[in-house]
């Protein structure tokens, strides 16, 4: 989005005139790829559309606080990486979740009817499910979501050396699973 | 690597991204987040005051209590029965009385504009 792109739609939900259509139609700009980074984290679909009703809701309400500093796109995802890291945070403690059953979770994909991947798929998946959840987090953004590091480090607020680093170390561990899994 | 997919397994339900927008506008409404849609625009003026400015109205209604004002007292003469009868060229009551709904002047501007004028 082009910075005069930016300029317009910050001051549109700063007017309490345009707020609602501005705020609308940043909905129907963004939701598809907030989606599928919250999805590819939490794997159900359910959880993805709560956590990402959640995420637009918070910035409705945090709307006087975006200034225009960082793209929209940008400051969005930061407010779904939090929503999608508690969420897993409390799913954890109220299931007692280590990374074994967190490996589980990946496994029962198997028979998600929302689910439609092969063998290597839900192998890549259980991967995947091995990794810290930040890590997990910069690989899908990666290797699914191709953005440039620059993008991933406004979301995130991680210098790009920092998460090349994190990349590599990422796609060390799932080939190494899938070595020692063959 | 090289050899794993990179392309996306999942799948939504039939509709998803299509009706999310709506749902979710529906969901704040429901919860307090947001006004109601319907609810959102201003109510409208009535298109021929729309030009009415707030102090042309209020220049136009002391115009009318000072003219009638003038007309009450001038009426007691016999020699100048014959003034105006041009109060209701400027404003009918019934311009009056949508002024006063639609809150363009208030009671205590009225006073305010009344007091001033004397």
């Amino acid at each position: 989005m082009s910075s005069n792109s930016t300029n317009d739609i910050t001051r549109q939900l700063q007017d309490p005139a345009q707020r609602t259509a501005a705020f609308t139609q940043l909905v129907e700009q963004h939701k598809e790829k907030l989606y599928w980074q919250i999805r590819r984290m939490v794997l159900s679909h359910d959880d993805a559309d709560d956590i990402l009703q959640n995420t637009f809701i918070k910035a409705w309400t945090a709307l006087d606080t975006f200034r225009g500093d960082a793209q929209p796109s940008s400051w969005l995802y930061r407010i779904a990486h939090n929503e999608t890291i508690n969420h897993l945070e409390q799913q954890r403690a109220m299931l007692s979740i280590d990374d074994d059953n967190a490996q589980a979770l990946a496994a029962s994909l198997a028979a998600d009817p929302y689910f439609d991947g092969d063998e290597t798929e839900l192998q890549l998946q259980q991967a995947i499910a091995t990794l810290p959840d930040r890590q997990r987090e910069v690989f899908n953004l990666r290797y699914f979501g191709h953005q440039h590091y620059e993008d991933i480090s406004q979301a995130l607020g991680i210098s790009i050396g920092a998460l090349k680093a994190s990349y590599h170390l990422a796609v060390h561990k799932i080939t190494a699973f899938f070595n020692s899994h063959d | 690597m090289q050899q794993t997919p990179n392309s996306n397994p999942f799948r939504v339900p039939e509709g998803y991204f299509e009706t999310f927008t709506p749902h979710l506008l529906d969901r704040m409404q429901a919860e307090g987040h947001m006004q109601p849609r319907e609810q959102a625009q201003p109510r409208p003026r009535p298109t021929l005051l729309r030009r009415i400015s707030h102090y042309a109205a209020a220049a136009i209604l002391t115009g009318i209590v000072a003219t009638t004002a003038t007309y009450l007292y001038t009426n007691n003469t016999a020699a100048n029965q014959n003034t105006d009868s041009n109060t209701e060229e400027y404003l009918t009551d019934e311009d009056l009385n949508t002024l006063f709904d639609c809150e363009m002047i208030g009671n205590q501007q009225i006073a305010y504009y009344l007091t001033e004028a004397y």
